[in-house]
């Protein structure tokens, strides 16, 4: 029997079905309804747009279409009676194995010729940013998903169950529930399309591809363990399913191989080697303190080594010089990242016993050593492996740290071990020898020096900072412009991706808005030895945060989408200036209020754009791109029907009141506050506005400390509630 | 080829028993004729035959190796026509014996489809779509496909069906020849089928065996139990009227029966008669 010339005629018998067409034509068509219609990924970088999105809904959509072809597939000959000479003529097991191959080819004939179909638009729409590994990446790992899996599951189904209703609506209730709110937590949950929140333009995506393939080699091996379970229940010999069953078990092999599969993957899903066991109350969960107050630490030497990009591993010798003043031994505790293994533990030379706590929280679990009573300690501490991710963020992907050939950020423990104990003093020092790709650049909380290159393809890489007990990294392609903040140089490191992007008026108004926010509002806390550092990094972060001198913008600041927004500005310039101002409304100081919840630093950046853009573009240009825009858009918020009548909201469908609430509290954080802060400016005059401003953003607010409430700002400004409205 | 059933029983999961302790050899070259009412076990038989249901009891021999360890290479042996069956209706014909071609393992699938198309007068018909396809046509293409690389067992249920005389007549000719070296199992209800080409009738009924033998030997078990006379006003119970013609002289009736009444005259018996005859006398 040659299975290839079986293969081959059932291939052929395919493509002269109709339906065969119609599940191409919709996988083909799929990934359309993913630039609009179906968003399943959250992040709005251009490959979360352009990309993620479009191939996972084509996923979907290929999954529902290969699963009814599948369906149809053995349906027919049960149907049209043609069984009757084919299982006359063949084994019904090898005739339905052949059967599931030459969907499953068909799937990944129509996702190759998919991915062919949407090459050149993605590179359009993704230009600078456009990569055509991860192109490929995201067209085997989410767009085959889904017609493979599918094709998989609903051959087994349908082997179980024997009719095509029953089958179908299994597999399309199978395909819903992966995409509901519950499968969404747990990337390995997802058995259709991968979880994929969003990817990365310019760092690299390594967390999602290696959590996708994963996740697919785990359900593979459950699915195709199912798929040969239900293999035996394929009806032949008069009998039914538990008859079909028994007779078949005498072929001894596949029932093995189903369960050896179906053990690979439930040990891969419970030694899933990327999210941590923190527990899930985490927010009432009260860590043990175990500082040390005997101890103090004298300087901390770290040598890391990139083991592996693919992998995303890193190994490590951190060096501790410790002072113990107790003269006794000591009990010493240390976080490191909840991936990594502490390999050996040295004090002085001497060998030291340690205890993995094994109690992981936010990604990192702490390790406990004695130390021996000398004065001078020093501690060497071997460890490595792969950085894992919190699971209250495994929903949006959002790891820690991460390890990729693109880009490597790592902190704290993710970096290195991170004593529980004192800093012996402001100027501790902490250093950092690594050695990255040649292409990379590194960027650290302290200062970094390039050394040779290894001849091996990577560079030598030294940091090190003091006072903070341990660094902050960044590794891509970065490049740097130098900005000037009230005298102090602030250094702004981007993608050299961006660089096309930002080569135009980009810098020059980022520029001229870190010199307004320092002029009206004061600078940021910066010195000319630890300069500021707005770090460009990866989408997974999600907008921004701050720490230290670090002061990180999601790439998702740089995408299209957020250039064109008219929310923030006018233009992508000043959308632009629109994130800078963010370093001081949003960074250095927040707004918040507990009784409004529209009062959000959006508006006060707004404001602050727009007295920008009147300084440098003029009174009329400000007020008619920003101020009647505001006015414009409030008035048609209000008069909307849904803000006129409430009433309908309640009882709207709760997705549809969620996108008309998006709609209005968007207008009413960006250009409502914006337009109450620019009424209170009519009141009171611009040149006290920008005192109390200034006054506010140095002192911060006094209601809800840290935060600047909206009673605060009425009352720096001495208004009464109600005197500006938004409206 | 020679298959060996030996006391085989079969017993559908309801309890119902389809045949009971049946014993039989067949061996090629032969063509085998399968008679018997309907219900009587032909179809669970031929089914066995295809490895199609299991046993309740028994065994079936292929060339002496029990047929259920050796299915596969068996089912390569085989061609198998069911009385009811489906074919892929977007294919054309020619696409469907490639298919069935390849699932039995030919290797020279072209000649092969050629060869059979040729066989039962399609060639013209083959690029056209099994959906434009006659119900006639539609049995070419089936009797077609068991003739797919020359099988040595060729088990044919109702072959002849939907087909008109003239190609009734070609595949007779057709079955007979491939019995030449080849064993031919044909079920049928078509008598003529039966007896213008069958070397051997084997009768079953109630799930057993009632006659195996040459239908000539069949004949003659029943000479002397038809009769024909003209009818009469009063039903004779004994006897068992096979047929009724009109004549010029009053409806004249032939019939079978264990004595013949003294009012009819004694007739030579045909192949239905003596099909008839043994039902009659299997249900008394």
């Amino acid at each position: 029997m040659s299975l290839r010339a079986l293969f081959r005629v059932e291939l052929g018998r395919l493509l002269c079905g109709r339906l065969t067409w119609l599940a191409v034509a919709a996988t083909l068509l799929g990934p359309l309804a993913g630039y609009g219609l179906y968003r399943p990924a959250y992040g709005d970088s251009m490959a979360s747009l352009y990309l993620a999105n479009p191939m996972l809904t084509g996923g979907l959509i290929g999954a529902a279409a290969f699963a009814l072809l599948m369906l149809a597939s053995l349906e027919k000959p049960r149907r049209s009676r043609i069984a009757a000479i084919t299982d006359a003529a063949l084994s019904p097991l090898r005739l339905a194995a052949v059967r599931l191959f030459s969907v499953l080819a068909m799937a990944v004939l129509t996702v190759l010729a998919t991915g062919l179909l949407y090459l050149p638009y993605t590179w359009y729409k993704l230009d600078i940013v456009f990569s055509l590994g991860d192109y490929w990446l995201a067209t085997a790992l989410i767009l085959l998903s889904g017609p493979v899996m599918g094709t998989l599951l609903a051959a087994a189904v349908d082997q179980f169950a024997y009719r095509l209703d029953i089958s179908l609506a299994v597999v399309l209730a199978c395909i819903v529930f992966s995409q509901g709110a519950w499968c969404s937590r747990f990337f390995l949950a997802q058995w259709c399309v991968p979880l994929v929140t969003a990817l990365s333009d310019a760092f690299g995506s390594a967390v999602i591809w290696r959590t996708a393939l994963y996740s697919r080699i785990v359900w593979l091996c459950l699915l195709t363990s199912l798929y040969l379970l239900s293999l035996l229940g394929v009806r032949q010999y008069g009998r039914g399913l538990i008859g079909s069953f028994a007779r078949h078990l005498r072929f001894a092999a596949l029932p093995l191989l189903a369960a050896t599969l179906a053990a690979g993957g439930g040990i891969l899903w419970a030694r899933q080697p990327f999210i941590d066991h923190s527990p899930s109350d985490w927010m009432s969960y009260q860590p043990e303190d175990r500082s040390n107050t005997a101890l103090t630490l004298a300087g901390t030497e770290i040598e890391a080594r990139i083991e592996s990009y693919l992998l995303g591993t890193l190994s490590g010798t951190a060096s501790y010089r410790i002072t113990n003043t107790s003269g006794e031994s000591q009990e010493l505790y240390f976080e490191l990242d909840s991936g990594y293994r502490v390999r050996e533990v040295t004090a002085n030379g001497n060998p030291v016993e340690w205890e993995d706590m094994c109690n992981d929280y936010i990604a990192a679990r702490e390790v406990r050593c004695v130390l021996p009573a000398e004065e001078q300690i020093t501690l060497v501490v071997e460890y490595g492996g792969m950085p894992k991710m919190w699971n209250a963020q495994e929903e949006l992907m959002s790891s820690a740290g991460f390890i990729s050939g693109k880009g490597i950020e790592l902190f704290g423990s993710h970096l290195a071990p991170s004593l529980l104990l004192q800093l012996a003093g402001e100027e501790t020092p902490v250093t950092l020898d690594i050695a990255l790709r040649d292409s990379m650049t590194l960027v650290s909380s302290g200062t970094t020096r390039r050394g040779a290159p290894n001849g091996d393809g990577t560079t030598n890489w030294h940091a090190e900072d003091a006072g903070a007990g341990e660094l902050r990294i960044f590794a891509g392609d970065y490049m740097c412009r130098t900005l000037e903040g009230g005298g102090f140089p602030i250094e702004f490191w981007y993608s050299a991706k961006y660089e096309p992007r930002l080569a135009g008026e980009g810098i020059d108004i980022m520029q001229e808005a870190i010199d307004y926010c320092t002029e009206h509002y004061g600078p940021r806390t910066f010195t000319q030895d630890k300069p500021f550092k707005i770090v460009q990094s990866t989408v997974f972060q999600f907008g921004g945060s701050a720490s230290g001198n670090i002061s990180q913008m999601g790439e998702s600041y740089f995408s299209d989408q957020n250039l064109a927004s008219p929310d923030k500005g006018a233009d992508s310039a000043e959308v632009l200036a629109h994130e800078i101002i963010h370093q001081w409304w949003g960074l250095g100081v927040s707004l918040a209020d507990m009784e409004d919840a529209n009062w959000t630093d959006e508006g006060m950046t707004t404001y602050s754009t727009y007295r920008l853009m009147a300084e440098l573009k003029g009174e009329e240009y400000a007020r008619a791109n920003y101020v009647e825009k505001w006015e414009r858009t409030t008035s048609q918020n209000a008069q909307s029907f849904y803000m006129r009548h409430p009433e309908y909201l309640a009882v709207l469908p709760e997705a549809y009141a969620a996108e008309v609430k998006a709609a209005a509290d968007s207008v009413n954080w960006y250009d409502g506050t914006a337009l109450m802060i620019y009424r209170a400016e009519q009141k009171i005059g611009r040149e006290r506005l920008d005192a109390v401003l200034a006054r506010l953003y140095t002192q911060g607010g006094g209601e809800l400390p840290p935060y600047i409430t909206l009673g605060d700002f009425l009352n720096a400004c001495d208004l009464e509630e109600g005197e500006i409205g938004r409206a | 080829m020679k298959i060996s059933i030996n006391s085989l029983s079969m017993t559908y999961p309801n309890g119902k028993q389809a045949l009971q302790d049946i014993s039989l050899e067949l061996e090629s070259p032969s063509l085998v004729g399968l008679r018997g009412p309907n219900g009587a076990g032909k179809p669970p038989l031929m089914k066995l035959l295809v490895a199609g249901l299991t046993e309740s009891a028994g065994t079936i021999l292929a060339d002496g190796a029990p047929l259920r360890e050796n299915e596969t290479a068996y089912k390569r042996r085989l061609g198998y026509l069911p009385q009811s069956f489906g074919l892929y209706d977007e294919l054309t014909g020619e696409r469907v014996l490639e298919y069935m071609a390849a699932l039995k393992g030919l290797h020279d699938q072209k000649k092969a489809v050629q060869a059979v198309l040729s066989d039962v007068n399609l060639e013209e018909k083959r690029r056209a779509r099994i959906r434009t396809l006659s119900g006639g046509q539609r049995q070419r293409v089936g009797i077609a496909q068991a003739l797919l690389g020359e099988p040595r067992f060729l088990i044919f249920d109702e072959p002849t069906v939907g087909l008109d005389p003239e190609e009734r007549i070609h595949f007779r000719n057709l079955f007979s020849r491939a019995a030449q070296d080849k064993l031919v199992l044909l079920s049928t209800h078509i008598i003529e089928d039966v007896q213008s080409v069958c070397n051997r009738l084997i009768v079953i009924h109630h799930g057993r065996i009632r006659f195996s033998g040459t239908p000539q030997e069949l004949i003659r078990m029943t000479r002397g139990h038809v009769c024909t006379f003209s009818e009469r006003p009063e039903e004779d119970a004994a006897l068992h009227i096979t047929a009724r013609v009109n004549t010029a002289d009053g409806v004249q009736c032939r019939a079978v029966a264990r004595t013949l009444p003294a009012y009819a005259q004694p007739a030579e018996p045909t192949l239905e008669d003596a099909y008839l005859y043994l039902i009659e006398e299997a249900e008394t």
